[in-house]
């Protein structure tokens, strides 16, 4: 681990201690000989994580389930996502990390293919070479696969039962 | 004709042969007045290929040379006597020692990423660039030999990994440094952009580069990844 000095210059849009975690899922593709390399934390104008304070390392994955493919109408393959851990105290450690924002999505903005996600924020840093840091503090969390199998295929099942009793009213 | 190679010799001693593979094994207090080559061999060795007098000469006028590093790095194409290409001293020098062996191996490792199809993260990724990838590895391959041709050593090879946004990265994570080179288009032109450090944040560097050629200041950081 970085033995930088803290930056002060950090922005926290939130109520992140330093015993907060943020989970950030990945693909696994991004693991290369057991480690997950830097393309893990892309940098897509803001890296989104959740926060532990209001989500389960297995309810992010089943998020990813539930959520369709950017500007397609079918969904991400949750079984190839794998979760890291971030922890706040780290990340404030590491120089040029800009700001963490608490950006959740309500419930009622939910739709299909994008659900509601209580525990989402933002991690803004300057640099896209920093990806090269989070890969050192970074740890990996095992989910729960057959839970989270079982709950997606249930959430999808009851999605398509209300959308079309829907269409039928 | 003895006389300058008894002059380039004196320099040579006092400031190539610290990095002259062939040094040690070689006479340097002969009189060259009654000889016509550089020194002889000690002992002389299979392992140890014959430099014959007119390569010797070539080598010694042109490290006597005030010249650029970068000139020096680079190859100076030539052909001996038996028609064979000599792209670069040092190779020559160093029994064929191939200082690329084992990145190109990481090379062939990596090409997988040229098949992967758009939305290989599970989402929208880009699919990688045939021409970005032989860029960059180009780039970092000038930059492994450079490193050699320069210290003698190989640094090491690094993971070579897509990125979501089609560009590639180049990473190091060694005990005592770590860098990552991101490649990819900028206003249709292949950048290099970097950053390592020494861990724990000492000597960081980072900034970009093109691809044309190796820049002084990034091949002399990379020495730290050894």
């Amino acid at each position: 681990m970085d033995a930088e000095s803290e930056v002060t210059t950090l922005i926290l849009n939130g109520d992140f201690t330093n015993n907060c975690n943020l989970y950030r899922n990945y693909h696994k593709q991004f693991i290369r000989d057991g480690m997950v390399n830097a393309g893990a934390f892309a940098f897509e104008g803001g890296m989104s994580v959740d926060w532990d304070k209001y989500t389960s390392p297995d309810e992010c994955i089943i998020r990813v389930g539930l959520t369709y493919k950017t500007g397609k109408t079918d969904f991400k393959n949750h079984s190839d996502f794998e979760l890291l851990s971030l922890n706040v105290k780290d990340i404030k450690m590491i120089e040029g990390v800009s700001s963490i924002n608490f950006t959740p999505i309500p419930k009622n903005q939910e739709e299909i293919g994008k659900p509601y996600n209580v525990s989402h924020s933002d991690v803004w840093f300057v640099d896209p070479e920093l990806r090269l840091k989070f890969t050192y503090i970074a740890n990996k969390i095992e989910v729960n696969r057959e839970y989270i199998d079982k709950k997606v295929d249930e959430i999808k099942r009851r999605n398509e039962a209300i959308a079309s009793a829907k269409k039928i009213d | 004709m003895s006389n300058q190679i008894l002059r380039l010799t004196k320099k040579d001693e006092s400031t190539d042969c610290a990095i002259h593979p062939f040094a040690p094994k070689y006479d340097l207090n002969e009189n060259y007045d009654d000889h016509q080559k550089f020194g002889r061999p000690i002992a002389e060795s299979t392992q140890i290929k014959f430099i014959s007098p007119s390569e010797v000469d070539y080598f010694k006028i042109r490290s006597g040379d005030k010249i650029e590093l970068f000139d020096r790095t680079k190859a100076f194409p030539r052909k001996s006597s038996k028609g064979k290409n000599y792209s670069d001293f040092w190779t020559t020098l160093s029994f064929g020692y191939k200082p690329l062996e084992a990145f190109n191996i990481v090379i062939e490792e990596a090409k997988y990423m040229l098949d992967l199809e758009e939305g290989w993260d599970g989402d929208i990724a880009s699919p990688i660039d045939p021409i970005l990838f032989n860029r960059a590895c180009k780039c970092i391959s000038d930059y492994i030999e450079a490193v050699y041709n320069d210290k003698f050593f190989v640094i090491q090879s690094p993971s070579i990994d897509p990125v979501g946004d089609g560009s590639i990265d180049f990473t190091w994570r060694l005990n005592n440094a770590r860098m990552l080179i991101n490649f990819k288009y900028v206003q249709n032109r292949i950048l290099g952009h970097y950053y390592g450090d020494l861990q724990n944040n000492e000597i960081p560097i980072k900034g970009n580069v093109p691809t044309d050629k190796v820049y002084e200041h990034l091949m002399k950081w990379m020495q730290n990844l050894k």
